[in-house]
């Protein structure tokens, strides 16, 4: 029951992502391990540790998501592309063990969103990573909807550090509905207030203004 | 809905003109438009355009306001009628909103839906929308233009809004109420690891599914989603 006038573009869900959005784009910003597969002529300058004019076959890189996504092809002829620390066996069984106790957010802020696109990239290990990204989701799921349903008033900020970005804006939905119920039991539903778009341009103009 | 049927002083509605609705009473009307509501909310993709029933709502409502004029005030029936008005009036915003809201995210597949329907489908818009969806679009184009891909090499100058927006998610799970029998729906087809699940539906019975399995039932009404 959304009554803002202005809809953010959300996030894609699971391996699509919305162009338009800016946590997708935020999260195409992720770095992935990667090897190349075949050489990359002319591109020697951009690791600064040879001096060759090409990359060589072999290399190991880190490139973020959205060059990695385009350069991928099943046929495995340019890169290949290995799982992060947090999707791999080590991780995952920790993640199996308790799943409420991991700080997602220090483990890339963008754990469920990232898990859900490396499944692009034809692992071996695809189920295994979909089905704990799943379990981990549904383990640590309860903890956030409860806590945001039940903070009202308080300082948050020890509930929201370890979680990452989907539950975090999960946490600011269940917070925005508590705060807005209780409005509505103040009697204050009815009080009109200014967009927060209009606060925020108010105060960029003046900012602008003074700069 | 005794206050709805209070005000069959209104009498008997049709469907405007050359409609082919039944003659409505005021309470079935806003019970379809409770229904259309509901069903709106919970869908995850746009549902058909109810334009005549729309339309009857405001007649009503502008209606149920004329008699309100007449009547004399500080009478508890008129604040009451008044605040029946208010709550109908909110129903019809929340339907209209909600549809606007989906244009707005699913924007080029509306259209590209609107586009490839027959000639004798219902229609997924109204006019209205329509021009709002096309607008939007032309908008959007306009100003990624203007603010990005002008300055972007010539051969990526261009977005296909299709592939960049995604598409309804119609493996969402939804609540559903089951108003007419059905049976033999199959719910999850025979792979290699299963075996086909069919269920029958009971008339009164709710379930949670995905809105795919059961999106013709919504539109012939034989569901209600809550």
């Amino acid at each position: 029951m959304d009554t803002r006038s202005y809809m953010p573009v959300p996030p894609g869900v699971g391996t699509e992502e919305n162009v338009f959005s800016l946590d997708d784009i935020l999260l195409s910003q992720e770095r992935l391990p990667c090897r190349t597969e075949s050489v990359f002529p002319g591109l020697g300058f951009v690791d600064k540790s040879s001096d060759s004019r090409h990359i060589p076959e072999g290399t190991k890189m880190e490139i973020p998501l959205w060059l990695a996504k385009g350069l991928y092809e099943r046929k495995r002829r340019v890169i290949s592309v290995e799982l992060p620390r947090v999707y791999r066996e080590g991780w995952r069984t920790v993640f199996g063990a308790d799943a409420n106790v991991v700080d997602l957010h220090t483990m890339g802020p963008y754990y469920y969103g990232l898990g859900s696109q490396m499944l692009h990239f034809d692992s071996p290990e695809n189920s295994e990573i979909a089905q704990c990204v799943l379990q981990t989701f549904i383990g640590r799921f309860r903890r956030t909807m409860d806590s945001s349903q039940n903070a009202y008033n308080e300082d948050t900020s020890v509930l929201v550090e370890k979680l990452d970005c989907l539950e975090r804006a999960l946490f600011r939905a269940g917070q925005s509905g508590l705060n807005a119920f209780q409005l509505w039991e103040k009697g204050l539903a009815s009080h009109l207030t200014a967009s927060s778009l209009v606060t925020n341009y108010r105060k960029r103009k003046l900012a602008d203004l003074q700069a | 809905r005794t206050m709805a049927d209070a005000l069959s002083d209104a009498g008997d509605l049709s469907g405007g003109e050359g409609s082919q609705d039944d003659v409505m009473t005021p309470a079935e009307l806003i019970a379809r438009l409770e229904e259309a509501w509901l069903n709106e909310k919970f869908s995850p993709e746009l549902l058909e355009s109810k334009s005549e029933l729309v339309e009857c709502v405001m007649e009503q409502l502008t209606h149920m306001e004329e008699n309100l004029q007449r009547v004399r005030k500080g009478d508890l029936k008129a604040s009451v009628h008044h605040m029946e008005i208010g709550r109908i009036r909110y129903v019809l915003s929340s339907y209209l909103r909600s549809r606007l809201q989906k244009i707005e995210k699913f924007f080029p597949h509306v259209l590209e839906k609107e586009k490839s329907r027959a000639d004798g489908d219902p229609s997924f818009l109204s006019p209205e929308e329509f021009a709002f969806a096309k607008e939007y679009l032309a908008n959007t184009e306009v100003y990624l233009k203007a603010v990005a891909l002008r300055h972007m090499p010539p051969n990526l100058q261009s977005i296909d809004m299709l592939k960049a927006i995604p598409e309804p998610c119609l493996d969402s799970f939804v609540f559903l109420r089951v108003k007419e029998r059905q049976e033999k729906i199959l719910v999850e087809p025979e792979t290699d690891e299963q075996r086909e699940y069919v269920v029958d539906l009971e008339e009164g019975s709710q379930h949670l599914m995905r809105y795919r399995t059961i999106a013709p039932l919504v539109a012939n009404g034989a569901v209600q989603l809550i």
